[in-house]
């Protein structure tokens, strides 16, 4: 929160109305989408009965540090035998993923948006030192945050990742959901084993997406969270000449 | 460009005017989007507590269905799926033997096909179809098969778990009482019924099942393979997510529709195609285009070899276009009609359309 012993502080507008909406909504509609996926991928994930089947894993060779998923997991998601269930909810949802993932490309496009959130080379470096200052390095805490505008550099990465992510769910999911009448996107993709193994992991990146950028938020605290909700953030009141140098500084390091 | 461009300021001032002004638009956002949120959840709930559709909640049924609309309006089943090198294909892995309860060799199986237009003209014609009488090999115990992981273990059907070779028994023996059920099952259809025999496993009959008495066409095997032979080598896809290339070889379905035409209903074809195990335990539907798919065949080999019981032998069908619940094994009967019919897997809670 902005120090008010300033006594002056403003209320600024910082994302809107349409950023907001297709934010929240893709809250749970993704969800859905991952749970219901899950519901599927038991199906193929267990090894029944001798049947040597790749089941995805982490590991090398024949050592495994984790099989994905073990039993517990599927017990704690009451996944056995409800493939149907997935399938229902995901053929459905899919139509909402899609809608909305689509319609925010557009916006970003139409907007001008897409700028704040494309990186530029310096955003790599950036998100390094980000990532050690937020990892209490002291080298970066010495260093400070570097300049940014809207969002820093790993925002910049995350941010405009997942949209790529999004499109490639779509299509390894078209690929998978019809690999003969559009086998020329499911061959393009590897085949359909490769195009369901790609799924996966861009699902699982989805999940490792979602950890980092729910305690990124928290620590970001209320003032920032509230801004996705409301529109609005709090800042601090500067004096037009600042300003005017404060933007000079942020537009050099582009 | 700078970002500061976007960021119109709608209030400033001291701390105590911005902080009212943003609990205010803050409380107004969180009521809007709480509301949005129970719309959300209202919504969920209808899907999930609309009305059973065997086995599915209709709204996600419906869902298939609007699903299965838009690919037929979009593709027109016109894909061709990829074909490989014999020397890609690998035997297929076996799931699900509903079916095939007995070693049933060829020289006692006919191909029942109902429907057809002018069948009494026809060397072949029988009046009654159904009274065939399928001669298998003295019945014996199935042997160890994976359990289909489609359907949950104990749901009515007599279970079954390992590995089978040609239906004979290597391990596991169906229950006792499993088996005495199903036997007490089928007399009391059979007391009661038009039917010759009518579906014991866990979907129960068919409403496709023919009536006793049901004239159409008995074809031989050798009838059968006057159709111009063909090879195959495609992947096989099963909804579980496993994938195998497979080496088929068979007659193509559209080459049998086109020797014994269905009767016309209107002036057009019938819209669908039915099969059925001849013991009537497995059943599955089809629209007239994937019939006539290219790739739709009546399979006698795999892997270059003669197929096996527990493949379905004598004769299955594969399409490439359709998840392998709709391949179904050990053809019996093949029927044209103009009502979707009953399928097995879709009284289980699948979709009946299962395009690939």
């Amino acid at each position: 929160m902005p120090d008010a012993s300033d006594g002056k502080l403003q209320l600024v507008e910082k994302h809107p109305r349409a950023i907001r909406w297709m934010h929240w909504i893709n809250f749970p509609i993704l969800s859905v989408m991952i749970w219901s996926g899950l519901l599927i991928y038991w199906g193929d994930s267990i090894p029944p009965y001798q049947h040597a089947h790749q089941v995805y894993r982490i590991g090398i060779g024949s050592w495994t540090l984790v099989r994905l998923f073990p039993d517990w997991f599927w017990n704690l998601l009451n996944a056995p035998y409800r493939i149907t269930t997935g399938l229902g909810w995901h053929f459905l949802f899919m139509w909402l993923f899609a809608v909305n993932g689509v319609a925010y490309a557009i916006y970003l496009a139409v907007s001008g948006e897409w700028r704040v959130l494309w990186p530029h080379r310096k955003n790599f470096i950036d998100a390094l030192w980000v990532t050690l200052y937020d990892l209490h390095v002291p080298a970066a805490r010495r260093r400070g945050m570097p300049a940014q505008g809207k969002y820093n550099g790993a925002q910049k990465i995350a941010y405009t990742m997942v949209v790529l992510m999004g499109a490639g769910s779509l299509l390894t999911g078209l690929s998978i959901y019809k690999p003969t009448q559009a086998h020329w996107l499911t061959t393009m993709l590897g085949g359909y084993e490769m195009a369901r193994w790609e799924h996966f992991w861009l699902t699982m990146g989805f999940c490792g997406f979602f950890l980092v950028h729910v305690a990124q938020v928290a620590m970001a605290g209320w003032n920032n969270f509230r801004a996705m909700v409301s529109g609005y953030e709090i800042q601090q009141a500067v004096s037009s000449k600042q300003e005017a140098a404060d933007v000079q500084a942020v537009d050099g390091s582009e | 460009m700078s970002e500061q461009d976007h960021e119109r300021v709608v209030a400033s001032g001291d701390a105590t005017t911005v902080k009212r002004e943003s609990a205010r638009r803050t409380r107004r956002s969180f009521l809007v989007g709480g509301v949005a949120a129970a719309a959300g959840y209202g919504v969920s709930r209808w899907i999930a507590n609309s009305p059973d559709d065997l086995r599915i909640q209709s709204a996600l049924r419906k869902t298939w269905n609007f699903d299965a609309a838009v690919s037929r309006a979009v593709f027109d089943e016109r894909g061709l799926a990829p074909t490989y090198h014999v020397s890609q294909a690998k035997p297929l892995r076996l799931n699900g033997i509903v079916g095939l309860d007995d070693v049933l060799p060829v020289e006692g199986w006919r191909l029942q096909i109902a429907g057809v237009a002018n069948a009494e003209h026809s060397p072949f014609y029988a009046p009654d179809v159904t009274a065939w009488e399928y001669k298998y090999a003295a019945a014996t115990a199935p042997g160890e098969v994976d359990h289909d992981l489609k359907s949950a273990p104990g749901n009515g059907s007599v279970s079954k778990t390992g590995k089978a070779t040609e239906l004979n028994p290597s391990g596991a023996v169906d229950s006792d009482a499993g088996a005495a059920l199903a036997a007490h099952i089928e007399a009391l259809m059979k007391a009661t019924s038009k039917k010759r025999h009518e579906g014991s496993d866990e979907a129960g009959p068919s409403k496709n099942a023919l009536d006793i008495g049901t004239p159409g066409l008995l074809l031989t095997m050798d009838e059968l393979m006057k159709l111009p032979h063909v090879e195959l080598v495609t992947e096989f896809k099963c909804i579980e997510g496993w994938s195998n290339v497979t080496h088929w070889g068979g007659v193509r379905l559209r080459d049998l529709i086109d020797a014994y035409p269905p009767e016309k209903v209107n002036g057009r074809e019938p819209r669908y195609v039915y099969m059925e195990t001849p013991n009537g335990d497995y059943y599955c539907g089809y629209d007239m285009a994937a019939a006539r798919h290219p790739q739709s065949l009546l399979v006698t080999e795999m892997g270059g070899q003669p197929l096996l019981q527990e493949h379905g032998a004598p004769l299955r069908l594969h399409t490439p276009i359709k998840y392998g619940y709709k391949q179904i094994k050990r053809i019996g009967l093949i029927a044209y009609t103009d009502e979707k019919p009953d399928d097995y897997w879709t009284k289980l809670g699948y979709d009946w359309y299962a395009g690939l």
